[in-house]
């Protein structure tokens, strides 16, 4: 994978495809490979460009305080590096914290927005879970004993129950982690500290917010904070998800998004 | 308040009212205190009896472990005591694993059985959260830690977000305990090994479900299980809430419970 430096940060990433680009934000605890099933969906039809998060994956660590302003900063310029001027923007989570950061600045090179599970200030819930999250890491220094106490938050309850296996692997890859703790932390941080609710009603970027119903992280009360702001949103519920509706519900979220693309289109 | 002996176990009660028995029987972290809504709103028509289970409140510890079946043995014993032949019970979570071995035990003592936030037996997710439960204790060796890292399942993503006050409640109850640990720590092994999906078709009483549709400890999957196999039995989801639905919803809870307790008193 090409490793490009964007000022601040080295970031790590992967392209696949040809036509309008489209650039995937992943979320705290990911990296690149969180939007695997997504480059192989658009790859035919679109440019599709994954990359790791500073302080994920193969890109630079995240060793000092950071705000999520400065991750729209990295990604600005890796899209600067890439000769991209213009993308539909996708961000998970932190992701699409990101994103709002990019289409506040740099209005010009979004195509569109789409948000999933994201949050432009976390709500109360939202904000404790996190904090709880980053305390269990403080305590234990340990992914393998800090997976469980998090990998129940992102399915809903019948998804966790009815794919034990997937489950158990997915607890496995994140007990497994080499990521940096400190990064981790501070990228955390960030999250908690994100807050740009009062400055949405800035962004014309034509926005998709989604968000799933059973989500104690970027709950429906931090979705409807997004909705009430923007002047130019949709709002998609995922009814049976919770975090990671884009796995939970992965068709329903496929054509959402592939039809949203559509719409939206240059 | 009065203490009586149940064999293992001396266990403290609270009594207000006259009329038909009503026994409530509350869960794993709580005590007699979680039914006075309950016991204020029915003492006018029953005879209210609530108690602290063993290793909890003013009961007996739990230093040794224990189960639904021996526990079902000491509330029957406590019925005993009370000189009440046969009673409405309301076990909630952890209560209504023991209302469960109680009706399987002594069908004749149950006029009627609610079962709130329960299950035949403890599923995937609500494991995993119950594990971790013990693991943040175990770790920490304090409830202020544990309420946080707790307060955020007992309660529905938007109820959280809505009602700080309550929620800071809830953690400064839970957080100031001076409960157990040991106590704690054996009863939530006794959750974990409870398990009467074979014998629920033994269940002649009869029998209302209640659950939260939001609930990841004892999620909707229990609840269905329930329903099933218990014949006759009547089912109320209360789709906006998580474990603690009867402080959610707690109008439509109480009412459901009033119009049960008199559909079902002699």
């Amino acid at each position: 994978m090409p490793v490009v430096n964007t000022g601040r940060y080295d970031i790590n990433y992967v392209e696949e495809g040809e036509g309008f680009p489209v650039l995937l934000i992943h979320g705290l605890a990911g990296d690149h490979t969180a939007w695997l099933p997504q480059i192989a969906a658009w790859k035919d039809k679109y440019r599709v460009i994954a990359f790791d998060n500073p302080g994920s994956g193969d890109s630079s660590l995240v060793s000092d305080p950071a705000g999520t302003a400065d991750l729209a900063d990295a990604t600005l310029g890796l899209m600067d590096k890439l000769g991209i001027e213009k993308a539909h923007v996708v961000g998970r989570s932190m992701g699409g914290a990101v994103a709002q950061h990019m289409a506040l600045k740099s209005p010009e090179r979004l195509q569109s927005m789409a948000l999933a599970a994201s949050f432009a200030r976390l709500d109360p819930l939202g904000s404790q879970v996190i904090a709880n999250l980053q305390q269990l890491l403080t305590w234990r220094k340990s992914w393998a004993e800090w997976a469980p106490h998090a990998v129940y938050l992102f399915v809903a309850p019948g998804f966790y129950n009815a794919n034990a296996e997937l489950m158990a692997k997915i607890t496995a890859l994140v007990s497994g982690e080499d990521r940096d703790m400190v990064s981790y932390d501070n990228l955390a941080t960030a999250c908690i500290e994100h807050d740009v609710l009062d400055r949405l009603s800035e962004i014309q970027t034509p926005t998709l917010v989604m968000g799933g119903r059973f989500d104690p992280i970027c709950s429906m009360t931090a979705q409807n904070w997004m909705m009430d702001q923007l002047p130019n949103a949709e709002l998609e519920v995922f009814e049976n998800s919770s975090h990671f509706f884009l796995m939970e519900e992965a068709e329903k979220a496929m054509t959402t998004i592939a039809a949203w693309f559509e719409k939206n289109a240059a | 308040m009065p203490k009586v002996n149940c064999g293992r176990f001396d266990v403290n009660y609270i009594e207000d009212g006259d009329g038909f028995p009503v026994v409530l029987i509350h869960g794993l972290a709580g005590d007699h205190t979680a039914w006075l809504p309950q016991i204020d709103m029915f003492k006018d028509r029953y005879r209210v009896v609530a108690m602290d289970n063993p290793g909890s409140g003013d009961s007996s510890p739990v230093d040794s472990p224990t189960s639904t079946e021996e526990l079902a043995d000491t509330m029957i014993a406590l019925m005993d005591n009370l000189g009440i032949e046969k009673a409405h019970v309301v076990g909630r979570s952890l209560g209504g694993l023991i209302g469960q071995h109680m009706m399987l035990r002594a069908p004749d003592r149950i006029q009627s059985m609610v079962l709130a936030a329960s299950t035949p037996k403890v599923d995937r997710i609500g494991r995993r959260i119950l594990e971790n439960m013990r693991e943040v204790l175990e770790w920490r060796d304090n409830w202020v830690d544990w309420a946080r890292h707790s307060a955020h399942v007992f309660v529905a993503p938007a109820f959280y977000n809505d009602n700080p006050e309550a929620i800071a409640r809830i953690e400064a109850l839970v957080g100031n305990e001076t409960r157990s640990k040991v106590s704690y720590v054996n009863l939530n092994n006794t959750a974990l090994a409870h398990d009467t999906a074979d014998r629920l078709g033994e269940i002649s009483c009869p029998t209302l479900i209640m659950a939260g549709r939001q609930d990841p400890i004892c999620s909707m999957q229990g609840t269905d299980e329930l329903s099933a196999g218990i014949v006759g039995s009547e089912t109320v989801v209360f789709e906006k809430s998580s474990h603690f639905f009867l402080m959610e919803e707690y109008e439509k809870s109480m009412s459901t419970l009033e119009t049960w307790f008199a559909k079902h008193t002699p």
